[in-house]
């Protein structure tokens, strides 16, 4: 029961949060333009239209002032604007002549599969390598591992991104120069000759800092701790004693885990934009170029929608996998 | 203070190599190279594009430099009366003619409108010329001229040449007409531009390279082979049609076809009408230019333009806005972080519910849509303050809720709790205790967000979102990777100095601010 209370009382939370993000967003689309004297209209008109006559330019911003409502009074274009994102109508592009939801929908299979793989890979290795170099605390291996961890945090990926992508694709010819020319999800193996030099490049180079980092610290600590030096004392294999405290340990590496999870179909703009996959971060930064308001802002909804339900998730598994955690 | 004590982190002494490593080279690109803005014609065409560092030239054989006739500005703004030594000119008298070479130091070149800056071209370039003035009945040809010697790989369809002259002149009953050539070491002539007051008719077609000038004003004449237009046989008959959009290129190989000594030629054709002619001509900027293959510490970029120039002033720029905005985040959260973690309640609450808001969304996302409906919002608004603000708003609650988790710590340390029996306000408890040990955090934050604040902003150049009117790292990098991308043309003399910058930049820093963490943690008392 004391679950289930805790479970409504984080979804209450994560609500306020979303309706706190629709209103937010709402202020910078339309509340603050037309704050401002602008017609949001104008910013849904195709930038194609722009060179024709003045008359059918200002005929083009008429339909869209109508159709999308924004001569009506600002609290009915709030109430409006609110319910069409609840119910995923994310409004019509007007410059790729699609709706927005079905272009997000096609751009997000090949996000998923390029992020989801090397996050596993990524926590598998953030694991290993975090435990290891707790367990050779302050020596030479544990400075090498924590060095690469930092290295991997500070990396700027997207100059890393472009020389890999010279030196693999143009020049020893082994990946191909742009994903969506070879790729087709009823192959398997299209997709990972497409995939496996990004995959490698976000398993290894953009890495895994944060989760590494955080399980040498907490596999330090778990050591130091007193079940262990006790576990120590009675005599128990060291290979036992090493599995005690790597469980014990996991715990806010696949908390964090889940956080990246919710980050990850966002944060992929570089590694889309260099190989030329026509994903969800390809999408946007298109978006963003071409001023393809109705694409940008459905595709940053749709992303915060995402995130908000893993964190939410991430929540609700929380106090399963530490039993020790009080419900709060 | 026991300030000693941070001397003994081998973490600073790493940071403090590699900081000093990037600034200074920073600091030398900013004293070395060229000042203009790279991504304007004024900052570009110093030498060919692509052109590789000269140090590089152990990899690549023995490709041409720049070749700069005069290669001293003096010389081809006339500044000295050199000038007259170089060009081979003197007085002289010969078939009832008389020319008088003279070294003007109080005219030169002003007001040409149809010249445009780039850092291989010379105008407008003051006072100084060299003043020829003829006198005689009859036709008269004066030549100028310099050689260089071309011991280099025979030039690819980068490179290009380009000749140029600034003249004024004065005439009574006489006509002359100006010509540029360059003579190859097998004495072919290749004529490269013909202007004066009086243009042959078979010349009709007016050009950029054949053109009428008129008395009183300064004139500006350009004839380059990296332009089809400003290439002479683009107008002659010397090439078939099919091939004139090339004839920059045909051009450039027809004429650098051996190695050895080439000659710049300026020739003045006198063409007086009586015994009384007279002619008065000032001549300036004279000048030739090879644009070479290998050029300064860094090479071109794809437009000419010096990559160690753009190092220098993009690092400049990121470092300065960081260096702003990193100092404004932390004030920012360190006032709220401050009075959320000390006085708690209200505020606090406040604090973290906007801090889990912005930490719960696509950061990098929500930067995008800001910044592409700001522009919108507040047109002409200046775009560097732009992102400066949204990186702001974006980035201060993190900060803050660090400040204010060890605010917290420390407002339940015993002494704190002895201040207050004491009867401190709560003001003087904040100024007295409490700031006295966030400080060394404070500090370590403004480290660590300088480099998180360039690389968002670089990651916005990048994308071609944020700045990309000057150049910035983030902007380089992006242009590199762009030509990478399309052409593929990669340089990685380009992509290779501002990702390696950002690197060692968020490396160096990152140590820097472990060093003074960990110097806090000896100063209370923690031991790692």
């Amino acid at each position: 029961m004391a679950f289930l209370n805790y479970a409504l009382r984080r979804a209450v939370d994560r609500i306020i949060l979303l309706i706190s993000l629709l209103i937010v967003m709402w202020l910078i689309v339309e509340g603050l333009p037309e704050l401002f004297g602008i017609n949001p209209a104008v910013w849904y008109a195709p930038v194609g239209q722009l060179g024709k006559s003045a008359e059918f330019y200002q005929n083009i911003i008429q339909d869209i002032t109508r159709i999308y409502g924004f001569n009506k009074p600002i609290y009915v274009q709030f109430v409006d604007y609110f319910k069409a994102l609840l119910s995923f109508n994310l409004g019509y592009d007007f410059q790729h002549h699609e709706y927005v939801i079905s272009e997000i929908m096609r751009a997000l299979p090949y996000t998923v599969v390029l992020t989801v793989p090397p996050l596993l890979l990524q926590t598998i290795l953030a694991i290993l390598l975090g435990s290891y170099a707790a367990l050779k605390r302050n020596t030479w291996i544990d400075h090498l591992i924590s060095n690469y961890l930092v290295i991997q945090y500070n990396i700027p990926g997207f100059f890393i991104l472009a020389v890999f992508w010279v030196i693999f694709a143009v020049y020893m010819k082994i990946a191909p120069i742009s994903a969506v020319a070879v790729i087709s999800f009823s192959k398997p193996l299209t997709v990972l000759d497409a995939y496996w030099l990004p995959w490698l490049i976000l398993t290894l180079i953009f890495g895994f800092p944060v989760r590494g980092i955080l399980m040498r610290n907490t596999m330090i600590d778990v050591i130091d701790s007193d079940f262990i030096k006790y576990a120590r004392t009675v005599g128990f294999r060291e290979k036992i004693i090493r599995g005690m405290a790597r469980r014990n340990s996991l715990i806010p590496v696949i908390t964090r885990t889940a956080i990246d999870l919710a980050f990850v179909l966002s944060g992929i703009y570089f590694v889309e934009y260099i190989f030329g996959i026509p994903g969800m971060g390809y999408l946007g930064v298109e978006a963003a170029l071409e001023l393809n308001i109705p694409l940008l802002v459905g595709s940053f909804y749709l992303l915060t929608l995402y995130a908000l339900l893993i964190l939410y998730i991430n929540d609700l598994i929380y106090p399963l996998i530490d039993p020790r955690i009080k419900l709060r | 203070m026991r300030l000693s004590v941070i001397f003994k982190f081998k973490f600073l002494w790493v940071s403090l190599f590699f900081l000093i490593l990037l600034i200074g080279s920073v600091v030398v690109g900013y004293f070395v190279a060229p000042k203009a803005n790279p991504y304007t014609p004024a900052g570009q065409e110093a030498a060919a594009p692509y052109a590789i560092p000269y140090w590089a030239s152990i990899f690549y054989g023995n490709l041409p430099p720049d070749i700069k006739v005069p290669s001293n500005y003096n010389l081809i703004a006339a500044k000295s009366p050199s000038v007259l030594d170089y060009w081979h000119v003197s007085n002289l008298t010969i078939n009832g003619d008389h020319v008088l070479v003279l070294w003007n130091s109080t005219f030169g070149p002003q007001g040409e409108s149809s010249f445009e800056r780039t850092l291989s071209t010379f105008g407008n370039t003051g006072n100084g010329s060299i003043e020829l003035i003829i006198t005689g009945p009859n036709p008269l040809n004066l030549t100028l001229y310099h050689s260089f010697n071309y011991n280099y790989l025979l030039p690819n369809s980068l490179n290009s040449f380009l000749i140029q002259a600034s003249l004024f002149y004065q005439s009574s009953n006489a006509n002359f007409l100006f010509n540029g050539y360059l003579i190859n070491p097998k004495n072919q002539s290749f004529w490269m531009f013909i202007t004066g007051n009086t243009i042959p008719a078979n010349l009709a077609a007016l050009s950029a390279v054949i053109k009428y000038i008129g008395p009183k004003s300064w004139n500006y004449i350009l004839s380059s082979s990296g332009d089809a237009e400003l290439t002479p046989w683009y107008y002659t008959a010397n090439l078939p049609p099919s091939v004139s959009a090339i004839a920059s290129d045909i051009l450039l190989h027809y004429a650098f076809n051996t190695t050895g000594d080439y000659t710049v030629k300026f020739q003045i054709q006198y063409l007086p009408s009586n015994a009384n002619s007279k002619l008065t001509l000032y001549l300036s900027d004279l000048y030739f230019e090879f644009l070479g293959s290998r050029y300064g510490v860094l090479g071109t970029d794809n437009s000419g333009a010096s990559v160690f120039a753009e190092y220098a002033q993009g690092g400049i720029f990121d470092l300065i806005l960081a260096l702003i905005v990193g100092a404004v985040i932390v004030g920012v959260g360190a006032v709220f972080g401050l009075l959320a973690g000390y006085y708690g309640g209200k505020m606090d609450q406040i604090l973290t519910s906007i801090s889990d808001f912005i930490l719960l969304i696509p950061g990098l996302a929500l930067l995008i849509i800001l910044i592409t409906i700001f522009q919108q919002v507040f047109l002409g608004a200046n775009k560097v303050i732009l992102i400066a603000i949204v990186l702001i708003i974006l980035s201060w609650p993190p900060t803050a809720r660090i400040i204010r988790g060890q605010t917290m710590a420390i407002r339940n340390m015993p002494f704190v709790e002895a201040a207050r029996a004491l009867g401190m306000s709560n003001f003087q408890i904040l100024r007295k205790h409490v700031i006295r040990h966030v400080i060394p955090i404070i500090i370590a934050q403004l480290i660590f967000d300088i480099p998180a604040v360039i690389g968002v902003e670089s990651a916005l150049d990048f994308l071609g979102i944020g700045i990309i009117t000057f150049p910035t790292w983030g902007n380089m990098l992006g242009f590199s990777a762009h030509a990478a991308l399309s052409a593929p043309s990669f340089a990685w003399w380009w992509i290779l100095p501002p990702g390696i910058a950002l690197f060692l930049l968020g490396i160096s820093l990152f140590y820097l601010g472990e060093a003074i963490t960990r110097y806090y943690g000896t100063m209370v008392g923690e031991t790692r």
